[in-house]
């Protein structure tokens, strides 16, 4: 569901959050609203968790606590930007978190023991309907140089690459969420996606 | 054609940004075409990848809706005793500073209280000296000089 459909649901029943900073701030929001926003907002919110951290059950997780957070701060909703930037911010910091901690885990294993393989990277699928085995194996791999490639880009440009291609973001919205100019952005799109560039063609050439 | 778009104008066009030279290339060769539908369907792939992953059953996501409504009310039960918790300890380190307080009296508490008549007479007694307080000593040595001398036995006698 798009903020569109944020929008559908807090026009019903619900008091628009967006709105909420007009009307005296997010303080005073109640259980139903708070779940109105949670239902118009956890998809994307749970595709942009996806694309960082590359994990499901990880971010399902991250999704309840960065709603959680989200409830937890909503004094400091102010209405300059919508709910939506303000909860994929709350993503993005969440996604470092999360790696940051998965970082140190990883260290702290390598000393207790050779890494598991249970570390590894998930087998991935492709969904396509009717694929040739040898188109499967292409797209796999190609997935597979993606993957890597963006798993090794800087943070911010990682960030850039997730809410461009994930959560389908506009250059605009994007420098709203990273607080940072539109120009900066648009270098960091570039670089993040030549790096995917290479990475696919050292695939292919390999 | 002898030459291909370089790096920057490739991923500028899988981006969507080529001006009319580049797209006029990109008409004409077949290999910078390929070059970049190569990039954008391996992007495609990671979208793809994308979707599936968070393409989940609505079930999926009421369970997680239902989770987070959990989390949150378990969060505002535990809050009063927060609060309450909080008070206590406020109130228990109170106590505790005032009784310490009570034992051990500051020195301040052990003055005398200042009569208002002696502090009354030695404002007026300040007010109508003719010397300052801070030359009293001296006059008083002039006082004590100007008596030993009247003391003294004339030797003329």
């Amino acid at each position: 569901m798009s903020m569109d459909g944020a929008r559908e649901v807090a026009d019903g029943a619900l008091r628009p959050f967006t709105d909420l900073a007009t009307v005296g701030g997010a303080e005073g929001i109640t259980a139903e609203e708070f779940d109105g926003i949670v239902l118009a907002s956890q998809r994307r919110v749970f595709r942009v968790l996806y694309s960082l951290v590359r994990d499901r059950d990880a971010a399902d997780t991250l999704t309840q606590e960065c709603f959680l957070r989200a409830y937890r701060r909503r004094h400091t909703f102010r209405g300059e930007a919508s709910v939506g930037t303000w909860l994929v911010r709350i993503a993005i910091n969440l996604a470092r978190d999360h790696s940051r901690n998965r970082r140190l885990a990883f260290w702290r294993k390598l000393f207790v023991r050779n890494l598991d393989e249970r570390t590894k990277p998930q087998p991935l699928e492709i969904a396509d309907p009717t694929p040739s085995p040898e188109r499967v194996l292409l797209a796999r791999e190609q997935l597979k140089s993606v993957w890597t490639a963006v798993e090794q880009l800087p943070p911010q440009q990682r960030t850039t690459f997730a809410l461009r291609f994930a959560a389908e973001m506009s250059l605009a919205e994007i420098a709203d969420v990273m607080d940072l100019e539109m120009g900066t952005v648009k270098a960091q799109l570039f670089r993040a996606v030549s790096a995917v560039r290479k990475g696919v063609q050292g695939q292919k050439e390999s | 054609m002898s030459s291909h778009l370089p790096d920057e104008q490739l991923v500028a066009s899988a981006l969507g940004e080529s001006d009319r030279a580049t797209a006029l290339h990109l008409h004409e060769c077949s290999q910078c075409r390929e070059e970049i539908q190569s990039l954008r369907g391996a992007i495609g792939v990671w979208i793809k990848e994308i979707d599936r992953g968070s393409g989940a059953s609505e079930a999926f996501w009421r369970r997680q809706r239902e989770a987070i409504a959990a989390r949150l009310a378990r969060r505002t039960l535990q809050r009063p005793w927060k609060h309450v918790a909080w008070a206590t300890a406020t109130l228990t380190l109170v106590l505790l500073a005032a009784s310490v307080f009570h034992r051990h009296p500051s020195p301040a508490g052990n003055k005398a209280p200042v009569d208002d008549n002696a502090l009354l007479l030695s404002i007026h007694s300040s007010v109508t000296s003719d010397v300052p307080r801070a030359l009293e000593p001296a006059t008083l040595l002039v006082q004590e000089i100007a008596r030993a001398d009247e003391a003294r036995p004339t030797t003329s006698e």
